[in-house]
């Protein structure tokens, strides 16, 4: 792939999913106030890794697996920089940073679900990002690397969990 | 309280807090990043070949000078060739791409232009220094064969050592245009790489 081939791909692959992206990267991550950076971390890797890219998975499942691989490293170098976070809650984390410019455009709905998602382990933040962005369960089962049948058990507990976190969702 | 199904919906809809361009930090850390990855490639690489060469040296020694009864012009052979070996294969280790000794936090910009100075003295050592060596190895290998051949009718030896030149200039040949071909694979797509990072950075300054 030559160098403009590749910034035409990068291009083209940025204005698709970026916010699809940064979606990810905000459910994934303990510390909310760091989302930009895991952002252009996420960036970094897929310009990084676009040399690589063989059509031979869809290029959503491809980023998405970039996007999960970087925010589990991003969550656990926070974890091992930062000290003074990590007494914390995820809901006393999300009441710090309930004023970023990103949550300030949510409504309400959807400020009380991400609220909920922070109250969930890693990997279930993770995959109810995955299925909230409409990702079948085989790209899911293949990103996250569980079984098909397991992803749709987890959903279901998420959904469970989720819905009594929020007080009457189904 | 709405269904999740329908919350999809308005999930997919949140855009990103803002337009988000890559900064230089991270550009840096991108290409810093991309450089360990390589150098660590290369030092297993040449690990593996640092340990064939005390095996070959080992093998040498052995084999001229305490397997057979040493003579002045096998010691003196394996002595040039000792000392070109070290002196060859420790300016190829030092040239060696060391990512710890970039300073990165001071200028961003500097480190690029370090390691493109670096693979350019790779490449010259190769073209250069490389064929010294192999001069080097082929006229000690032939006074090698000089003692081994003694005795032997003298159009024999000639042929012998110039069948074993040959070889060996064919192999060193050969060895420089593997090189080379290594460093059109994997050094020049770095170097192009570096170089667009280095464009982008100076236009954001």
């Amino acid at each position: 792939m030559s160098s403009e081939e590749k910034e035409k791909l990068f291009n083209e692959v940025f204005k698709e999913n970026k916010d699809r992206i940064f979606r990810l990267c905000y459910t994934s991550l303990n510390n909310k106030d760091e989302v930009d950076d895991l952002f252009q971390e996420v960036m970094a890797n897929v310009w990084r890794s676009l040399d690589g890219f063989r059509n031979e998975s869809k290029i959503s499942t491809w980023i998405y697996r970039i996007t999960v691989n970087s925010a589990l490293l991003f969550n656990k170098r926070y974890k091992t920089k930062s000290g003074r976070f990590q007494n914390l809650e995820p809901h006393e984390l999300e009441e710090m940073h309930a004023g970023s410019p990103f949550e300030k455009s949510l409504d309400d709905d959807l400020k009380n679900l991400h609220k909920a998602i922070a109250e969930l382990g890693k990997q279930d933040r993770i995959i109810i990002g995955l299925f909230l962005e409409g990702t079948s369960y085989e790209e899911i089962s293949e990103i996250v690397g569980i079984s098909q049948n397991y992803v749709g058990v987890k959903i279901n507990r998420i959904k469970t969990a989720l819905a009594k976190t929020m007080g009457g969702m189904e | 309280m709405k269904e999740l199904d329908v919350l999809k919906n308005n999930w997919q809809k949140q855009k990103a807090a803002s337009e988000i361009k890559m900064d230089e930090g991270k550009i840096t850390e991108s290409a810093l990043s991309m450089l360990k990855k390589f150098e660590k490639k290369i030092f297993r690489i040449n690990a593996v070949k640092t340990a064939g060469i005390i095996i070959a040296v080992i093998l040498l020694i052995y084999t001229m000078l305490i397997a057979t009864p040493p003579t002045v012009f096998k010691t003196a052979a394996v002595a040039v060739l000792l000392i070109s070996i070290t002196v060859f294969w420790t300016r190829y280790l030092k040239l060696q791409l060391k990512t710890a000794k970039f300073n990165v936090k001071e200028n961003s910009v500097d480190f690029i232009d370090e390691v493109l100075k670096n693979f350019s003295a790779q490449r010259e050592f190769f073209k250069k220094d490389f064929k010294v060596f192999g001069a080097v190895l082929i006229a000690a290998l032939n006074i090698i064969y000089l003692d081994l051949l003694n005795g032997m009718p003298g159009l024999e030896r000639i042929g012998f050592h110039t069948v074993m030149s040959a070889l060996l200039i064919a192999v060193l040949f050969l060895g420089i245009k593997f090189r080379m071909r290594r460093f059109r694979n994997e050094n020049a797509p770095i170097e192009k790489e570096l170089i667009k990072i280095k464009d982008d950075l100076k236009e954001s300054l």
